[in-house]
């Protein structure tokens, strides 16, 4: 079985579903589903998110549907969180 | 000949020098004793500057240039160590910065003493402070320093649990720094298996990710390991002082190598 997730694991994966999607915007269903969490737990993470300025609630134009955005501090975040993980994974720690 | 053997044979000249004036003088000479002790003192003085440096004297300079080089390297990896407590606040990557930073004031403390040799200045200080040689001082400090410096690397590469397993190995360096007298030929010989270990936990690592990162450090740690070798030959051939050093570059440089790849990473992946 997989080891749980911290915290900070949790927001990574968070922003990097947002960051893989087209235009880095992605519905909230479909965040939910890549999140693997539930749904007062993704809750509680999207308001954290959007209170420290990382994520921002948007609207397709197309299609007018309530979308999540990456902002600039969750692109640094998710930068930040690459060369950190790459770093501790070649020395294994 | 050597800079060890060079200041060796300064001392047998200087112990012949004082056999011939002890044979030449009369012991109811009222200045016997007073140069008897004076004569005892330069020998001591120069007997003990041996234990802090080593290897061909065309070798001078270079080898602090080369520890002020590794000293650089590792102070970047500790503050990149640094920024990753900062980011994931666990304590394993403050203990891990720390490791690397005691290695690099391990190799700045090593270069000045080296260099104050070079320079001449050691004879001014050995006089002033009387009984006190700074050059040993600084040794023991580089040794004391660098051993705590790969006692924690280790212990956080092992990932070791068990607190009073922690505090016996940091007890035995204590210990060893503290109360030993051959301190060159057994501070590499801890070095060489502190290192070897740790070359070892890195391999693992690396079959396990099988990155080119991952097999970057296990190869510094592995040429680090090496230089061990032969820095503890180089009793047999000062010049193997020199390949020492050389192996000790690679390893850092591979290091350094890693640390360059990480920081390009996040460039890459913007470029696509």
């Amino acid at each position: 079985m997989a080891e749980r997730r911290n915290r900070l694991e949790i927001i990574y994966d968070i922003l990097k579903s947002i960051q893989d999607k087209r235009n880095m915007m992605i519905k909230p269903t479909h965040l939910l589903y890549k999140s693997n969490l539930s749904h007062d737990g993704m809750k509680r993470y999207i308001d954290e998110l959007k209170a420290g300025n990382m994520i921002a609630e948007t609207e397709d134009p197309k299609t007018k549907n309530k979308m999540f955005t990456l902002t600039e501090k969750g692109c640094k975040f998710l930068e930040e969180f690459n060369k950190v993980k790459a770093f501790t994974d070649s020395f294994g720690i | 000949m050597g800079r060890t053997g060079y200041l060796q044979h300064q001392c047998v000249k200087l112990k012949k020098g004082f056999l011939g004036f002890l044979r030449r003088q009369k012991p109811e000479n009222e200045l016997f004793s007073a140069k008897f002790i004076n004569a005892i003192r330069r020998i001591n003085i120069k007997m003990d500057l041996i234990v802090s440096i080593n290897g061909p004297m065309w070798f001078n300079t270079f080898d602090s240039i080369f520890q002020i080089l590794f000293a650089v390297v590792t102070l970047i990896i500790a503050a990149f160590s640094y920024k990753a407590y900062k980011l994931m606040q666990e304590r394993k990557y403050k203990y891990f910065c720390a490791g690397f930073f005691m290695m690099s004031a391990g190799f700045f403390v090593i270069s000045l003493s080296n260099l104050l040799i070079y320079m001449g200045v050691y004879d001014g200080i050995v006089t002033r402070l009387g009984g006190l040689n700074l050059a040993n001082l600084l040794y023991v400090l580089h040794i004391f320093l660098m051993l705590l410096g790969y006692m924690l690397l280790l212990v956080i590469a092992m990932r070791l649990q068990q607190r009073r397993l922690i505090a016996l190995l940091f007890a035995f360096i204590i210990l060893f720094t503290a109360f030993s007298y051959q301190y060159y030929l057994k501070f590499h010989v801890i070095s060489l298996m502190l290192l070897a270990f740790m070359a070892w936990q890195f391999y693992d690592n690396y079959k396990e990710k099988k990155g080119l990162n991952s097999g970057l450090v296990f190869s510094s740690f592995y040429m680090l390991a090496f230089a061990e070798l032969f820095f503890l030959a180089m009793v047999f051939m000062p010049l193997l002082y020199v390949v020492g050093h050389a192996m000790q570059l690679l390893g850092f440089g591979l290091l350094l190598a890693m640390f360059m790849r990480v920081e390009s990473l996040t460039k890459e992946k913007k470029r696509r």
